[in-house]
């Protein structure tokens, strides 16, 4: 009876994420209304791209037992690049690419703030976050940059297959990718080494600070393909957008939170932290059926993080109250 | 030998080495700069920034690293204030102090039961009050319409003797007020004791549990004193009222010297990192900078006071053996 | 001896720090195939010595040869390379990442150049967990999700799948039941089937004897005797390991026993520790003695309200306490000196009078203003009573030797001037001078009437010291050794600690 239990809990810490996507879905299904309709997942999904791109890389940096909170900057510097390349050039490859190459670029410079000049990575990515903002605003005086050219909108909501709009066709398949990398390569299990325990990692021959460079470097550049694909997308960047409704920050830490990663490192899987975004669209998407506005995604969203890292954090809590017991000893003296 | 008392020096007193540094430049740049209006400008454009940082370096001297909800707090208080505004203005000051020491509490009392990492756990605080704000009250400004308005309005307007603004005394009055309270009282020391290590605290006998509450609690407070001042300014209340000034009070905080671990500096010091930053804010408005290319400057000078500091640090480590 | 070569020759090697000399010509030989013991106290150097054969100082003298040909172990992976693999007693492992990948750690097998071949890795895992016993475990179960124990098992799983031809293995017991230690000892028979040389740490006689075939004896970082174990006598290595009488080392000191302080009647918490019954009276040492894990660190937590206990009563000065706070047992004057002075006991970045102050300005004074000014003559006395070195209060602990250290940790408590001194391995990496200087100060503080509890692995101080010993083991109370009535040597000690000799079982 007890093993049962304990296997049939272990399952469901395993799987947290897609019960409760699973939940959600079914809930919203059943009672928002004009939720459950192939229009209306659909602009789920492709809603879910943004964030569903980014929040790989964020994971990998969670993985690595760090924080970049400079990725919302990044996705504006790179929105806002890509557009300013696309008006330049009028290629939107030219303007992604630049846009990727850019996000790269921070990133390798945020990992080297942190392995290098040895600063909290909280610190370094907190000023790398000023910093890049002051410059996105600077360059455009704080208004919203756009193009005319729709063709990457209209591309991006074609539907190659059925239901799954373009956007987020490609957000899965990179999704897809990264996640077998991270899963199957021995160099991905090394990121999660790096995270877990880093003197063991040293001494296996591991270069942790290799891992971490490109922990924020792989964070740059999907922080930016995400912030350049949504841009041209909209076929506008804004300067700040997290400064309207759901900051991508709230999102990505929930998200990601919610998927099993932790800041202690060493967790986290980037399928899971993908069906952390879609959870938490499809809670936006069925709150909005409900006609609430995103004032109460941002409320649900803190709800969500804080319950989560509260039940992870008691867990924790009252397991290390019985670390070092002696469970013979134990056992007889409950007799 | 001599090294290691340089770098000492500087890791102690750098702040305040950066303070004179901007000064300098000050009036080599305008000769308006040292006019006593323009330094009474510069503590008044800080010291809502400074009552929240001296708040915030409590839980940073106590090794909580930084405390995110402060912008929420702010817009909560601000709201607290103005509703609370019609039961006359010392329930109003006392239910927006009270406002801000129980989000403090309730901060406190998780972080330190339960050990969360508390980036995540004050950054979630952060989004459910502000995400509560908005679902009440919308995401407009909520103005002053009943109360005594004109006295509400004094609070961020009054000068004293017609001069220096009443925010700067707070800030000046909180600062002295908390640095002696910090260096020298028993519970003070209990703060730094607890930033060195919570566990030898604990093995010391500290209740370290209670210390780690206080330091949020005074964060709290601090952030909504800021908030009733904004609130005042403004006259009204709004649920982005304290958006970016977490960031500007990090800055102070780990200008001042005090490393994220926790139990060093002191508040004396974040005196120093606000004034640094009202300095290099005031010296880049006098040469016309675009507000937002300060923003930039900011991030390049923090990143790189940070990275001077870390040097400093280590190699201090690195002399001393 | 045997005409093979050896598999791990050490010749004359000597490592100092600075001044002092930890490991001071030593010389060892181990043929493959054999257990090869080294024993001594705590810092007599063992783990010093291990520390250069894993390659973590590369700066020690004399010559290292393996298999006969000779080499500079001077880092990690050379170490690794030259077949040498070390179990730590701290554990290495990551936790919350699989078994399987904890023991390949960086050595992920491959397939097509860069995928992981998943099969085989949990394939070789199962392999390897067999030979440690662990085959019930999953190789995909997370570290984290394991029992301290099991992880040490799989630490050794690690290390053998790096194929070495030296196995160091450094008190792997510690964290083990008998039982479970038991097992070990026939996954090193096996061990030894298969042609590994291996060395083995412990200060615990009984394992020694079970599993080594020579025994190497090390005092003050000196060797003292290699010996086949079929040629000596537990007796033999103890008096080795001690190398001088306990009379000589500690003076007779006249008790007089006052009124009961501290009394504990059937104090128990589940899974740590059970019916412990004792008192301890003014002018008294009361010596707590068994192996780590016994539940020592448990019971003096317990006693000092760091931890609740379940069952039970404690009466301090006559007066039932029921699962106090930690800060009231401070306010009642009892001092506890933690058992690790760097995590536990003093700010290492703080300075000297600063560490020393904390116990009483701080935690036991009740104003508001933090009055530490005051005792400034009070710490000048005791930093010159226990001679710190250097005596100035603004030098910074972390920057101290492990003695000084520990002279600074007990001024701490000595300050509060407490009725009641539980020391929790007071002694602990601490060289000869520092340590009598440390018990004087004791005896002196139990000689002005009050008590004290001695808790640890160093036998001698355990025995030398106190006037009775409550021996645990497993948790369990074995018995109170009166000084005078009883012979309480260190021989004796050591062998009830380990479960073995005559159990004085109560009742």
């Amino acid at each position: 009876m007890d093993k049962d239990r304990k296997k049939w809990m272990a399952f469901c810490s395993a799987n947290r994420v897609y019960l409760i996507f699973a939940a959600v879905f079914v809930l919203m299904s059943l009672f928002a209304p004009r939720f459950f309709n192939t229009y209306n997942i659909g602009t789920l999904l492709g809603t879910a791209m943004l964030n569903g791109i980014v929040v790989i890389g964020f994971t990998i940096v969670l993985i690595c037992g760090h924080l970049d909170l400079s990725t919302v900057a990044i996705i504006n510097v790179a929105g806002n690049l890509a557009i300013y390349m696309v008006q330049k050039t009028g290629s939107f490859g030219a303007g992604i690419l630049a846009a990727v190459v850019a996000g790269i670029v921070i990133g390798i410079v945020n990992g080297l703030l942190v392995t290098r000049a040895k600063i909290n990575s909280f610190i370094a990515t907190l000023g790398m976050s000023t910093l890049l903002q002051g410059l996105v605003s600077y360059s455009n005086n704080a208004a919203t940059r756009s193009i005319t050219d729709f063709t990457m909108t209209d591309f991006l909501d074609k539907k190659l297959i059925p239901i799954v709009p373009n956007r987020a066709l490609i957000a899965i398949i990179i999704v897809l990718l990264v996640h077998f990398f991270m899963s199957r390569t021995t160099m991905g299990k090394n990121f999660y080494l790096v995270g877990g325990n880093v003197e063991s990692a040293w001494y296996a021959g591991i270069r942790p600070e290799h891992y971490l460079i490109g922990a924020f470097s792989l964070n740059g550049a999907f922080a930016a393909l995400g912030g350049a694909l949504y841009a041209c997308y909209l076929a506008s960047a804004m300067a700040d957008i997290g400064a309207m409704g759901v900051s991508p920050l709230n999102m990505l830490i929930a998200a990601s939170v919610l998927g099993g990663a932790s800041l202690a490192g060493g967790r986290g899987s980037i399928l899971h932290s993908f069906f952390g975004v879609l959870t938490l669209t499809a809670l936006y998407n069925g709150l909005t059926c409900f006609k609430l506005g995103y004032e109460m995604q941002i409320f649900v969203n803190g709800i969500v993080l804080m319950i989560v890292v509260l039940m992870e954090a008691v867990s924790l809590y009252r397991k290390n109250k019985l670390a070092g017991s002696k469970s013979d000893l134990f056992k007889q003296a409950q007799n | 030998m001599k090294k290691a008392n340089i770098l000492e020096f500087v890791s102690r007193f750098g702040t305040y080495m950066i303070v004179i540094i901007l000064v300098g430049l000050g009036c080599v740049i305008s000769d308006k700069f040292l006019s006593t209006t323009n330094l009474i400008n510069i503590l008044d454009a800080v010291s809502y920034l400074g009552i929240l940082a001296s708040g915030m370096a409590l839980v940073t001297y106590c090794g909580q690293s930084v405390d995110l909800s402060t912008p929420s707090t702010i817009a909560v208080a601000s709201f607290v204030s103005i509703l609370t505004l019609r039961f006359g203005m010392i329930p109003m000051i006392l239910c927006t102090l009270l406002s801000g020491a129980l989000i403090g509490l309730f901060n406190g009392l998780i972080v330190g039961k339960f050990r969360i990492n508390t980036v995540v756990w004050t950054l979630a605080v952060s989004f459910v009050f502000a995400g509560l704000i908005r679902v009440i009250f919308g995401s407009a400004n909520i103005y002053v319409t009943t109360g005594n308005t004109r006295a509400f309005e004094q609070i961020s307007r009054y000068r004293i003797s017609g001069r220096i603004p009443l925010g700067v005394v707070v800030m000046v009055a909180l600062m002295i007020g908390l640095h002696i309270f910090v260096s020298r009282s028993r519970i003070g020391r209990q703060l730094k004791l607890v930033g060195c290590s919570e566990l030898v605290a604990r093995y010391s006998g500290i209740n370290v549990l209670r210390i780690i509450t206080l330091s949020f609690v005074g964060s709290g407070m601090a952030a909504a004193i800021t908030g009733l001042f904004i609130a005042s300014l403004s006259k009204s209340a709004c649920y982005n009222y304290g958006t970016g000034y977490e960031f500007r009070a990090i800055t102070a905080v780990v200008l001042s010297g005090m490393v994220l671990d926790g139990g060093r500096g002191s508040i004396a010091g974040v005196l120093g990192g606000v004034l640094a930053i009202g300095l290099l804010n005031n010296i880049m408005t006098l040469l016309g900078l675009n507000s937002f290319l300060q923003d930039v400057v900011t991030g390049i000078v923090f990143i790189v006071i940070v990275w001077f500091t870390n040097y400093t640090k280590t190699k201090l480590e690195a002399l001393n053996g | 001896m045997g005409n093979k070569v050896y598999a791990l020759e050490m010749q004359h090697i000597v490592k100092r720090f600075s001044s002092f000399l930890a490991v001071n010509d030593i010389s060892i030989q181990v043929r493959p195939g054999e257990v090869h013991a080294i024993c001594g106290e705590n810092g007599a150097g063992k783990s010093t010595l291990m520390k250069v054969l894993a390659g973590e100082y590369p700066d020690y003298e004399g010559r290292i040869s393996i298999h006969g040909t000779e080499v500079k172990l001077d880092s990690p992976t050379t170490a690794r390379r030259c077949g040498i693999a070390i179990i730590h007693q701290e554990l290495g492992l990551a936790g919350p990442i699989s078994v399987a990948e904890n023991i390949f750690a960086g050595n992920l097998p491959r397939k097509k150049g860069i995928l992981l071949d998943r099969r085989k890795l949990y394939e070789d895992a199962k392999k390897y967990l067999g030979m440690v016993g662990l085959s019930y475990v999953r190789p995909e179960t997370l570290v984290s999700a394991l029992s301290q124990h099991e992880a040490q098992l799989v630490e050794i799983a690690k290390a053998l799948s790096n194929d070495p031809k030296i196995l160091i293995m450094d008190e792997p017991t510690s964290a083990l039941s008998r039982e479970e230690g038991k097992r070990l000892f026939s996954i090193i028979e096996d061990l030894k089937k298969r042609g590994l040389a291996i060395l083995y740490i412990s200060h615990f006689l009984s394992e020694v004897f079970e599993v080594s075939d020579y025994i190497t004896t090390m005092r003050d970082g000196r060797h003292v005797a290699t010996e086949a174990k079929t040629e000596t006598t537990p007796e033999k290595v103890i008096y080795h390991m001690v190398g001088k009488d306990i009379k000589d080392f500690y003076a007779e000191r006249k008790t007089t026993v006052g009124s009961t302080v501290l009394e504990a009647k059937s104090l128990t918490r589940y899974g740590f520790f059970q019916n412990i019954s004792f008192d301890v009276h003014e002018g008294e040492i009361l010596g707590i003695c068994g192996l780590s894990g016994a539940g020592r660190t448990e019971l003096a937590r317990a006693l000092v309200g760091i931890d609740q206990w379940d069952e039970g009563e404690l009466f301090y000065e006559g007066e039932s306490i029921r699962n106090h706070s930690y800060t009231e047992s401070i306010r009642r004057n009892i001092a506890y000196l933690a058992e690790d002075r760097k995590l536990q006991g003093l700010m290492l970045n703080l300075p000297i009078g600063e560490n020393i102050t904390s116990a009483k300005a701080i935690c036991q004074s009740r104003s508001f203003w933090c009055q530490e000014e005051q005792e400034k003559n009070a710490v000048d006395g005791l930093m010159e009573e226990l001679q710190v070195n250097p005596r100035n209060v603004k030098k910074i602990v972390g920057q101290l030797s492990g003695g000084n250290q520990q002279k600074v940790l007990l001024a701490k408590w000595l300050l509060t001037d407490p009725k009641l001194l539980i020391l929790d391995e007071p002694t602990r990496g601490v060289d000869v001078g520092a340590k009598s200087m440390i018990h004087e100060a004791i005896k002196r503080h139990v000689d002005k009437g009050n008590a004290a509890i001695i808790i640890s692995s160093d036998l001698m101080e355990v025995g030398g010291l106190s006037d009775r010993v409550l021996l645990l083991y497993h948790g369990r109370q074995r018995g109170i050794i009166e000084k005078d009535k009883d012979n309480c040597s260190e021989v004796s000690l050591l062998m009830l600690a380990n479960g073995d000799g005559k159990a004085y079982e109560e009742g």
